[in-house]
Formats: structure tokens, sequence, C-alpha cells
């Protein structure tokens, strides 16, 4: 079932110039000069319902603002979209019962207050039963260790700690969908395997939809089979993490021949060929010829003594998105 | 539907005030500060010259001023601004209640802390010290649900008064200048009794009376019966007008929000 279903979703910021300097500033309580910015432009997004969903895209690609409108915060400058049958926007409140969401940078936390007693606000806001909520604490605990901070005031927990309790307190209610909004920014690796574990398990045996902005590769690469990229607001990639891959590596044979070979001319696909001594590293697209084609084709021309074949690299990938977008 | 959730959102609000109880503290030695300057200033115009109603009636009145004053003692546009400055707005506005509710009970649980930190202090010095006659339980009564309908319509005047930070970004001035135009305007200032008719006609068609003259008017005894509903009417009447141009004050804001970062 569709859970989430965006069509031609755009939404336009007012960006309004101010000059320069002191004359400048004084200019722009008269004059209101402005442009207009594209955060997000004709986008499509379908998703299923039990999905995991990795959001990814360079800072200003436009992500939190897609999620700010999914959520019903900010309305659309246009375009349709439909959560679970509902208009986010119009039905702010009645949608804000099925999702969770949590704005990394954000805290929702009771400052001053002990950590329970923002949690204990939500039960009764999101109206989780007695029984529910304890139960569900106890299996948050057991994840995310939220017990040993439990009745500590907010301000002194860690960044790590603090994070915990928000990701807990958007599952509190087991909504239909969580929305997360960069998890894991500034956490270190125990906490963000801790976090990543957590998340994992509420997908599969809650089945809850979860759709996540990160710019963390071990995020990407742990928990998103399918992932969305987006670039100036224009959705660049949908699909799975692995075709991502494999269309944006070109990837590499490490070969070391007995005697000289001249590869290259011969087999298909074959990109380029960087030679030292009898070590051969050839590059070759994946889309033309596979690595056993390759390799086989090798075998039976050369005298070949040893291969390696190097493994894809999703970090490269990503950063090559980032810096190039998707142009080949 | 639950009223818990409004209630749980109050008390952790109450709670959250007296994690600044020096905040309280200080705020109650202005009133003492500002107690003791009326009583300086208008013993000296009472050795100068006659005061309508004497110089006891005018104590009483102010004190009662102060009393309101801090109960509906509200910064909504402070805790407003502070949200759409840092964008943590979308944390209100990603849960299944209104805005407004948000706001207005963050508000009320406040205003319990402020009324047994600030308001009852008040009264209890201005009682020893400056001889304010107490009101009976029945009076008291009256008295305190006119407190709350001030408390409601101040809330509403600052709710609509905040919207404006969708556009300006900035609350501090918003918020000096709405208090200082109701305190001048309201009576917690200087008795409206002794404005010249005229003047009086005319801040009698401002809202702002009703958010602390009409209470004072119940606490020095001054009305029963039908004028006592006729204070209610008259409050209910402005709460009325500023819920209407709230609403539409927030549904122009809504559609201002940008929500800044990240």
């Amino acid at each position: 079932m569709t859970l989430i279903e965006a069509e031609n979703l755009s939404k336009t910021f007012r960006i309004y110039n101010q000059g320069e300097g002191v004359k400048g500033y004084l200019k722009s309580f008269v004059s209101r000069d402005y442009r207009e910015v594209d955060a997000v432009e004709d986008l499509d997004l379908e998703i299923e319902e039990g999905e995991m969903v990795g959001y990814i895209g360079s800072n200003g690609a436009g992500k939190s603002t897609t999620v700010k409108m999914l959520t019903g915060i900010l309305e659309p400058s246009s375009g349709r979209i439909e959560i679970d049958g509902l208009d986010p926007h119009a039905q702010r409140k009645r949608n804000a019962m099925n999702i969770g969401v949590v704005f990394g940078q954000k805290t929702q936390l009771w400052w001053d207050l002990p950590v329970k007693e923002s949690f204990r606000l939500l039960k009764e806001i999101y109206e989780v039963p007695d029984e529910k909520y304890d139960e569900r604490i106890d299996r948050f605990d057991d994840v995310l260790q939220l017990s040993e901070f439990w009745d500590q005031p907010v301000r002194k927990l860690s960044l790590g700690q603090k994070m915990r309790c928000e990701l807990a307190a958007s599952f509190l209610h087991y909504p239909k969908i969580v929305y997360l909004d960069e998890p894991t920014i500034g956490l270190d690796v125990a906490v963000k395997e801790r976090i990543r574990e957590f998340i994992k398990e509420m997908n599969s045996e809650e089945e809850i939809t979860v759709m996540l902005t990160t710019h963390d590769i071990g995020d990407i690469e742990d928990l998103c089979e399918r992932i969305v990229v987006l670039d100036e607001g224009k959705k660049i990639y949908d699909g799975s993490l692995d075709a991502l891959v494999n269309r944006f590596t070109s990837r590499r044979l490490l070969v070391e021949f007995r005697g000289d070979a001249d590869v290259y001319p011969e087999i298909e696909g074959v990109l380029e060929t960087e030679e030292s001594g009898s070590e051969v590293e050839i590059v070759f697209d994946p889309g033309t010829v596979s690595a056993s084609d390759l390799i086989s084709g090798l075998l039976e021309r050369h005298e070949v003594v040893d291969f390696q074949l190097k493994e894809p690299d999703v970090e490269s990938v990503v950063k090559k998105i980032y810096n190039e977008g998707l142009e080949e | 539907m639950g009223l818990k959730k409004y209630y749980a959102l109050a008390r952790n609000s109450f709670r959250e005030s007296t994690a600044y109880r020096l905040d309280a503290v200080t705020t109650l030695l202005s009133s003492i500060v500002f107690l003791v300057l009326y009583f300086a200033v208008w013993t000296a115009i009472d050795s100068s010259g006659e005061i309508d109603g004497g110089l006891s009636q005018v104590l009483t009145y102010l004190v009662a001023g102060q009393v309101v004053s801090n109960a509906a003692f509200i910064q909504t546009e402070k805790f407003v601004g502070e949200r759409v400055r840092k964008g943590t707005v979308v944390n209100e506005l990603k849960r299944p209640l209104g805005f407004m509710s948000h706001v207005y009970f963050h508000e009320l649980g406040h205003a319990v802390f402020n009324i047994g930190a600030k308001a009852l202090p008040v009264l209890a010095m201005g009682a020893l010290f400056l001889d304010v006659p107490v009101p009976g339980p029945l009076q008291s009564l009256y008295f305190a649900l006119s407190v709350f309908l001030a408390f409601n319509l101040v809330f509403l005047v600052a709710y609509t008064n905040s919207m404006l930070v969708f556009w300006t970004k900035v609350d501090w001035s918003l918020r000096m200048t709405r208090s200082t135009v109701q305190n001048l305007f309201s009576g917690v200032l200087f008795p409206l009794y002794l404005l010249p008719s005229g003047l009086e006609t005319a801040f009698s068609l401002l809202p702002f009376r009703a958010m602390a003259d009409s209470p004072i008017q119940v606490f020095l005894g001054n009305v029963s019966g039908t004028s006592l509903l006729g204070i209610y009417g008259i409050q209910i009447f402005w709460i009325i007008v500023f819920f209407v141009i709230s609403r539409l004050a927030w549904s122009k804001a809504r559609n201002k929000l940008t929500v800044q970062g990240g």
C-alpha cells in the first residue's frame, strides 16, 4: 500500500535582498527586492508501507523542506501530497497523530525538566495507554539505554543522550511513519550504531515506515535499501543503493599477469588501464561487461597469476553526486 | 478527546517556571519597588491637595493592580519569537495540537506559578504594610474569576501581537510596546477613576481596561449583582473579539512561516 504520495511538489521561497552597508540596510525598509528560490522543484515521490528510504543530497538540496511539507508544517507552493489518505497541511492535526518526527538540530525536549517529563507529556498528547507506555519505554530502554539518565534534566545530557531520547520520543506512539531529519548528526560511532539498531528494529518488527535524511554514509549503507537523491530541489535518483553504486562507480579489477599483457583493445567495457610492471589495474564499466565475464575473458587470453576485484565504495559515489550531480 | 494532554502541558510549564525561581524573586522585588514608589508619589500628591476617594483607596487600587498584572504576566511574544527565530516552532507544529493551545497552556502553567510566587505575596505585603483590605471569600472568588478573564484577554492580545514575529523576527520590542501601552491604559500605572470624565470614556472604549481595571473594581467591592455581570460581560466581549482576530492572524502567519535553517 502506498503510504506517502507526492506529485509535482514544489516549494518556492522568497529571499529578500539586503544591499550592502548602512545604505542598503536603510533601503531595505522601503524597497523590498526579492528573488525567488525553488527549494523543491516538481518532485514526485511514492513510498510504500514498511519501506525505509534514505533521502540524501548536499546541504540546501531541499531535503528538510520536503520533510517539512510531508509533515504538514509547510504548505507546498504547488503540487499535491497525500499521506495515508490525508492532506498533511490542511489536516495537520489528524496527520500528526500518524507520524513521528525528529529534527536532529531542533530538540523537542523540555530543557530544564527531567527526561521522563517530556515523555509523560508525549504520552498524553498521543494518547498512549499506561500499559503500552510502560512496555514501550522498557523496550526502548533495552536498545537505547535511557534509564541511566531518565531522571536528569535535559540540559545535563550529552548530545548522544539527547538524540537517543529524541528518537525514542518520535517512536513512542508507534506511528505509521517516522521522519528522521539528520538523526545521527554529530554523534560518536557507538551511539550511531545503537540508533541504527533501534531504527532497524522498529522498521522490521513494527513495520513503521521510515524516511531519513542524512549525510552519514554509515546510515545509508546500514539502513537504506532504497535511496532518493535530491540536487538543487530536483530528484535526480530514486532506486536501490546497489544500483546507484553500480551505475556510478566504474569498478576496478587488479590483475597480475605473467609476462606482458595488452588487454584494452580486446574486451568491450574496459574503460582504462593503468600498468605498473606486471600488474595492471583495469577500470571497467559493469553495465557493459560483468566482472565474471571480464575475468574469464582475461583468463582465456592471458596467463594470469592473481587478481583482485575492488569493491564499489558508497562514500565515493555520494561524494561524486554531491559535487557533480548525476551527469554521466 | 482528553483534557489530560492540556493538563500535562500546563504542568510541565509550571515545573519549568519553578526552575527559574530567581527570576520570580527579582520580579517580586520589582513589584515591591513599585509599591514603595506608588506610596511615596501618592502620599506626596495627597499632601499637596485632595484626591478623589482619598489616599487609601488609591493605594488599594494600585496594590490590586499589581496583583492582577503579576497574575496575568504574559510573555507570549518571547515564547513565539524564540521558536520562530530558531526554527524550533517545527516541534509544536509536528504535534496533533493547535499552536494556540500549545502556547496557551504553556502560559497557563506559568500563570499558576506567578500567582503563588508573585501575585499573592504582593497582596500579603499590601495587606501588611499599606492596610489594603483583603476581600472576603465570596468577593475573592468573584475577583479570581475576573482575574482569570483578564489573563485570557492579555493572552489573546499578546498572542495576536506575537504573530508579527513571523514578519519582523524580533520579539522584545513587540512585547515592550504591548506591555507599556497595556500598563498605561489598563489602570496598572494610575487609577482610571481619577481621569477627567471625557478621557475616562475614551479609555473605556479600549480593550485594555478589561485587563486590570475590571478585576480591580471587583477587588474594591465597587460592583455587585448586575454591575458585576456587566464587568464580566465586557471582559468576555473583548476575549471573543481578540479570539477572532488572533485566529485570523495565525492563519496569515502560518503561511508566512519559512522555518529557518536545517
